[in-house]
């Protein structure tokens, strides 16, 4: 999809990951409005493979710190399968794995126009 | 390593010289002092054989080319740095944890020289240095083969006619003892200032870490409760019916987050008293509650993140009740409250709010939606809660129950007045 084209999440699964319910509830909302099918939201890793375990996911946003718990390892089975995912994040990058350094981040709090944006660019990057 | 570093005295001290010289020996011991510098910061006992224990001749002798200062050593005496310790004679004495112990001689075994020295280097390490002034003939080979073991240092002078092959560092004349024993210690000194350096070196850099962790976790927190504040205001518009029901909804949630953030900052772990979550939430809204709420349960710690959903879970209930409920009418009442659930493998904490003689009750209330999605959805979601809010005949109740874990921690199982 060109950056200029409506952009549109028809018929996208995305997955949340995020233990706020009201940051959970918030980009749900804006991701719905999008278009997009929300599964979940989940505020663990654990809660959030059993979600990938019933069905297919299309792209996810990620949460980092999840009550103490790092997501990492749920992105590093995302990147194995090849889904696309989203780190949404109130820290810098410097919290972030080498591995991980160099993928797309969603800087809380984020608004409507920044959300879009990481869409857009993980759609395009895909 | 240096043995017997105790008090930060002891550590001040560069190396512990035992010199032996026989009490013919004086010019040496003379040329010896008068070669070493000021401030070496090393600790000399002096050990002379035949000496008959009048000191009053050293003590000039010394005084006249150092500026040491010179001590008969006592029983338990500390070594002591910039000083002349001067062993008695016909004793035998020793260190031990950088003290002497003097004893009678007892038998014939060893001499009083290597009886101290093996002490030295068992006492000092490689902080023991042994220096042998003028002809002591046979005594001090044992000791200082020990000294030397121990990874000390060993300088005797030319005149000194006994072979020591292998363990005599450097044969001397007794003004270049003290020039090489000087190197020795300025040396040891410089390695002693590198490690202070290096080891505050490290300090400083793990409190940066340290600083910079906490400033991490600080941004993290202040995004999402920024984030959080986005959502709240999203949710609080949605239900406005104009800008004035918006401002005093927004403005009620803000205080709300900003109570508890206060409280939650006062401790470094976050920690909040429910009791006092409660009677914020409360006294923000009553001034005088007293007369219509009776507030009651054992001590509970909660930690930030449970604190910060709860009160705003409350102050929901809490501006309901203003309202709308038992805090609308005199005849309102309201009994909060909370207990232990002690189940072995679940134990939880069932917090309820019950409100009472309210005469009118809307039994399904559109309007405060967001209350009643936070306490059905939100504590369930970020806390694991289990939770029921009913609106019926006499007024609102509200039971949230809470697992026990980490974060909901149970400080006194019992309330002042008995508990529940």
């Amino acid at each position: 999809m060109a950056a200029h084209e409506p952009m549109s999440l028809k018929d996208k699964r995305i997955l949340i990951v995020e233990d706020h319910y009201l940051i959970a509830a918030d980009l749900s909302r804006v991701l719905a409005k999008l278009g997009g099918e929300i599964i979940g939201p989940v505020a663990s890793v654990e809660a959030a493979r059993a979600e990938m375990a019933q069905g297919a996911v299309d792209l996810a946003f990620l949460d980092i710190n999840l009550n103490e718990q790092m997501v990492f390892p749920l992105a590093d089975e995302l990147e194995k399968r090849g889904i696309p995912f989203i780190f949404a994040t109130g820290h810098d990058g410097e919290i972030l794995p080498e591995r991980f350094k160099s993928k797309l981040r969603l800087e809380k709090p984020f608004t409507v126009k920044s959300v879009k944006d990481a869409v857009r660019q993980l759609i395009d990057s895909g | 390593v240096a043995k017997g570093v105790g008090s930060e005295d002891q550590s001040r001290i560069s190396g512990v010289v035992l010199i032996a010289v026989p009490e013919s020996g004086l010019e040496s011991l003379t040329k010896f002092f008068s070669g070493l510098p000021d401030g070496l910061q090393a600790a000399f006992v002096l050990a002379i054989s035949g000496h008959g224990g009048a000191i009053g001749g050293l003590r000039e002798i010394i005084g006249r080319t150092s500026g040491l200062k010179v001590k008969p050593v006592k029983q338990k005496d500390r070594l002591e740095p910039d000083t002349v310790h001067i062993l008695p004679a016909d004793r035998i004495s020793s260190l031990k944890k950088s003290r002497f112990a003097i004893e009678q001689k007892k038998g014939v075994h060893k001499g009083p020289v290597d009886s101290f020295l093996l002490s030295l280097a068992n006492d000092q390490g490689d902080k023991a240095i042994g220096i042998i002034l003028s002809g002591l003939n046979v005594e001090g080979t044992l000791g200082l083969t020990a000294l030397k073991e121990a990874g000390g240092l060993v300088l005797t002078e030319l005149s000194d006619g006994v072979s020591r092959d292998g363990i005599v560092d450097h044969l001397l004349p007794a003004e270049k003892i003290s020039q090489r024993l000087t190197s020795h210690l300025v040396h040891r000194l410089q390695a002693t200032i590198e490690e202070l350096e290096s080891r505050n070196e490290e300090l400083k850099s793990s409190n940066e870490d340290h600083q910079r962790r906490l400033l991490g976790k600080l941004q993290h927190r202040v995004k999402n409760i920024l984030a959080v504040v986005r959502s709240l205001a999203n949710r609080t518009a949605e239900r406005a019916e104009n800008l004035e029901d918006f401002t005093a909804h927004f403005e009620g949630r803000l205080s709300a987050m900003g109570r508890i953030q206060n409280i939650v900052t006062r401790t470094a772990e976050g920690s909040v008293d429910l009791a006092e979550l409660v009677h914020d939430e409360l006294v923000g809204h009553v001034a005088h509650y007293s007369d219509q709420v009776d507030v009651d349960g054992p001590e509970i710690e909660l930690r930030a993140k449970p604190a910060q959903t709860l009160s705003l879970a409350i102050h929901e209930l809490t501006t309901n009740a203003v309202k709308y409920g038992a805090l609308s009418t005199p005849s309102g009442h309201i009994r909060v409250s909370w207990r232990i659930m002690a189940a072995a493998d679940n134990p939880r904490l069932a917090f309820e709010w019950v409100e009472t003689g309210v005469p009118v009750i809307d039994q399904e209330p559109a309007r405060n939606g967001f209350g009643r999605e936070l306490i059905e959805r939100g504590l369930p979601y970020e806390l694991n809660a289990n939770t029921a809010l009913e609106f019926r005949q006499g007024g609102v109740r509200c039971v949230m129950e809470l697992p026990l874990d980490d974060k909901v921690i149970v400080r006194q199982e019992e309330g002042p007045d008995g508990g529940t």
